[in-house]
């Protein structure tokens, strides 16, 4: 069975992806900027797929049949919300990334380790780790000053953004706190520590990944999170990584963190080898499993259903989207 | 504009009180919005020479807060629009007189609206020449500072090497700021945003300075030099805070907010610089600015706050204004005897 990437349209006519599609390049290598969810989930996985002798298309029509990878965002992909059934012999999967799983979906990919228990009919798979990642510089030894955030200060606690945070940092244990611009996020070769709240809340984030954590990983720094459930899922609080659930708790990680060499060493350690399973290589195997395995498998067991079954599957999974968005302009 | 780029500081008032002429004529004509135009560009050409004359006799006064500049050039654009539009209408009725009366008020507009962006650019290019740093002197000063502390923490010093480590951090966040202004400046040049990010990376670019300034003092056992530095450091942090603050009220459009954060920031840093005057009046000037800022400061936090009822915000806001006005009108008393009786340059700081 065919496995295709879908893409829109709009995508390839642009411009600045219109060489990209006609002779595929890693767009990863384009300047360090900020990439779409579309760009770093379907172009990049199928790019990095085809580069390793992964057959498998990039299409901006859903086929007939076979097995389609769709990221489930409105604009791009509302074919998922036609009425009529287009096909029965296609095999949907989408990637739930940020937004909502699509209801016409078969099987959905979720990006938090967590969020499979909750949801039926889902498979994790971690986000892409940054690329052209620029490691901590070993020159900087046991150096501890620089506390970066990699991110949209949108999703920064807001307790972390007042200049009243960055002045206590400052005077209680003489360290610089930055938020680092899109075009820096791969940059922690001056960082000694990467921190990512969102908030103090209870809050599990369950669509949220834990990209954040695998960047430290690999760019050798302590990491201190929330209480993200994809932190959770993928690290062990304590020791590869920190969790703070308050300003006074990270503060108190912070200053342990300066003050003890050797705990940091542990935590870093403990990180690469954590991190060893979320590298970029670590990743695509994961990915081709996944095309050449598990989907086949999963899509030809929904093929040996009868057609009749197939049809109202469809159908009724349309019904439910079209009602999804009829409660959400509501 | 070149010309008034050429003109001595008497001559430019000459230029600025032919606008006074424009503003009595349109009360004359009984136009409130041609009169409210003039009486801007006279306000802002006026702020800008007065500093500079200020700044002859009283080195580097704070400059003057930039006013809502883009709003009112854009309020007198529409007037002028709105007033050849009439012009047009009454081309049409055939209306001789009438044309050349709207017509004549739309390009009086313009013309004001003009010179008013004319010296606010002008004032906005001057601060910005006054407040420049390279920032590339900043991360080094940075390297520097964390050498320091290293060297304070090896002879066992760790409240010597926390002063060294606060200065780092200072350093490295006005290499930041300067940063991010150089980013948004890339982006709309003629940004606001530009302007307070500027002025909040020199102030903690300022307050790294102070600090290294403190740390040599406490290395030095000079306890009355490092609580000298120490508190002017302390109004530049402050400064910088203010001016941050007020740089994102803007970006989150709330403008009354801006304006608390960036009195209060202005006022700290006169705070700042009266401290470092000689004198015995500048100490006075100095702890009297600073109340003015808090004061700011306190009607910023009762805007903020939820359960304050707004009388409190207002409360503040009023005694801000009247505590500004004294300091205003003391410092135009001290300015005056130095000059002895040139009266001439009116003060008009806003």
């Amino acid at each position: 069975m065919t496995v295709s990437f879908f893409i829109p349209s709009y995508f390839i006519t642009d411009p600045s992806y219109h060489a990209a599609w006609h002779e595929p390049q890693d767009l990863s290598i384009t300047g360090n900027r900020e990439m779409g969810t579309l760009e770093s989930w379907i172009y990049q996985t199928w790019f990095m797929l085809k580069q390793n002798g992964v057959f498998c298309s990039l299409v901006t029509e859903p086929p007939e049949e076979g097995i389609l990878i769709v990221h489930p965002e409105q604009r791009t992909a509302s074919f998922l919300n036609d009425l009529c059934p287009y096909s029965s012999n296609l095999f949907i999967v989408d990637i739930v990334a940020d937004l909502t799983p699509h209801p016409a979906a078969h099987l959905h990919l979720v990006q938090n380790k967590a969020a499979q228990r909750f949801l039926p009919s889902s498979f994790f798979m971690p986000h892409w780790p940054q690329p052209h990642l620029i490691p901590r510089n070993s020159n900087r030894g046991s150096r501890f000053e620089n506390i970066s955030f990699f991110g949209y200060h949108f999703n920064l606690a807001t307790e972390l953004t007042s200049e009243e945070w960055s002045d206590q940092l400052r005077r209680q244990l003489g360290l610089f706190f930055d938020l680092q611009e899109s075009s820096a996020w791969h940059d922690y070769s001056e960082v000694d520590c990467a921190l990512a709240i969102r908030d103090f809340s209870r809050s599990s984030q369950l669509h949220k990944p834990a990209t954040k954590l695998y960047n430290a990983w690999h760019a050798g720094v302590p990491f201190i999170g929330g209480r993200d459930s994809a932190y959770a899922a993928n690290g062990h609080s304590g020791k590869d990584y920190l969790m703070a659930r308050t300003v006074k708790e990270m503060m108190a990680h912070l200053k342990k963190l300066k003050t003890d060499e050797a705990f940091r060493s542990r935590l870093v350690a403990q990180g690469a080898a954590s991190g060893a399973l979320f590298t970029r290589s670590a990743v695509l195997e994961r990915w081709k499993m996944l095309v050449q395995e598990i989907l086949p498998s999963l899509a030809a067991d929904w093929k040996k259903k009868p057609e009749w079954q197939r049809r109202s599957h469809a159908f009724l999974q349309k019904g439910i989207s079209k009602m999804n968005q009829k409660l959400m302009k509501r | 504009m070149e010309h008034l780029d050429l003109l001595s500081q008497k001559e430019l008032l000459a230029e600025v009180a032919t606008y006074q002429d424009e503003i009595l004529n349109a009360h004359r004509i009984n136009n409130s919005e041609l009169a409210s135009c003039w009486q801007r560009t006279e306000q802002a050409a006026r702020s800008m020479i007065h500093a500079n004359s200020f700044l002859g006799k009283l080195q580097d006064l704070e400059e003057i807060p930039l006013p809502s500049s883009w709003t009112e050039s854009a309020e007198g654009t529409r007037s002028a629009t709105k007033y050849m539009l009439q012009a047009f209408h009454a081309l049409q009725q055939k209306n001789i007189p009438l044309v050349q009366q709207y017509t004549s008020l739309s390009e009086s507009i313009k013309k004001a609206i003009t010179l008013y962006q004319y010296w606010t650019t002008r004032s906005y290019k001057e601060m910005l020449a006054r407040y420049s740093f390279c920032d590339r002197e900043a991360k080094d000063m940075a390297r520097q500072y964390r050498a320091q502390e290293a060297a304070a923490l090896q002879i066992n010093h760790p409240f010597l090497a926390q002063q060294w480590a606060e200065a780092a951090c200072l350093a490295q966040e006005a290499f930041s700021k300067a940063r991010k202004t150089k980013m948004i400046f890339a982006r709309m040049s003629t940004s606001p945003l530009t302007h307070y990010w500027t002025i909040a990376s020199y102030w903690t670019y300022q307050a790294s300075l102070f600090r290294a300034h403190a740390a040599q003092a406490i290395a030095q056992k000079n306890q009355e030099e490092s609580a000298y530095w120490n508190t002017v450091a302390l109004f530049a942090e402050q400064a910088s805070s203010s001016r941050s603050k007020a740089a994102k009220a803007l970006q989150a459009g709330d403008q009354l907010l801006m304006r608390y954060w960036t009195q209060a920031g202005y006022w700290l840093g006169n705070a700042c610089r009266y401290r470092q005057q000689e004198g015995p009046f500048w100490k006075a000037f100095s702890d009297q600015a600073e109340q003015v800022a808090q004061t700011y400061a306190r009607a910023a936090q009762s805007k903020l706050s939820f359960y304050q009822p707004s009388f409190l915000r207002r409360y503040w806001s009023n005694l801000a204004l009247q505590r500004e006005q004294l300091i205003q009108t003391a410092l135009v008393q001290y300015s005056d005897s130095l000059e002895g009786a040139d009266t001439a340059c009116n003060l008009t700081l806003f």
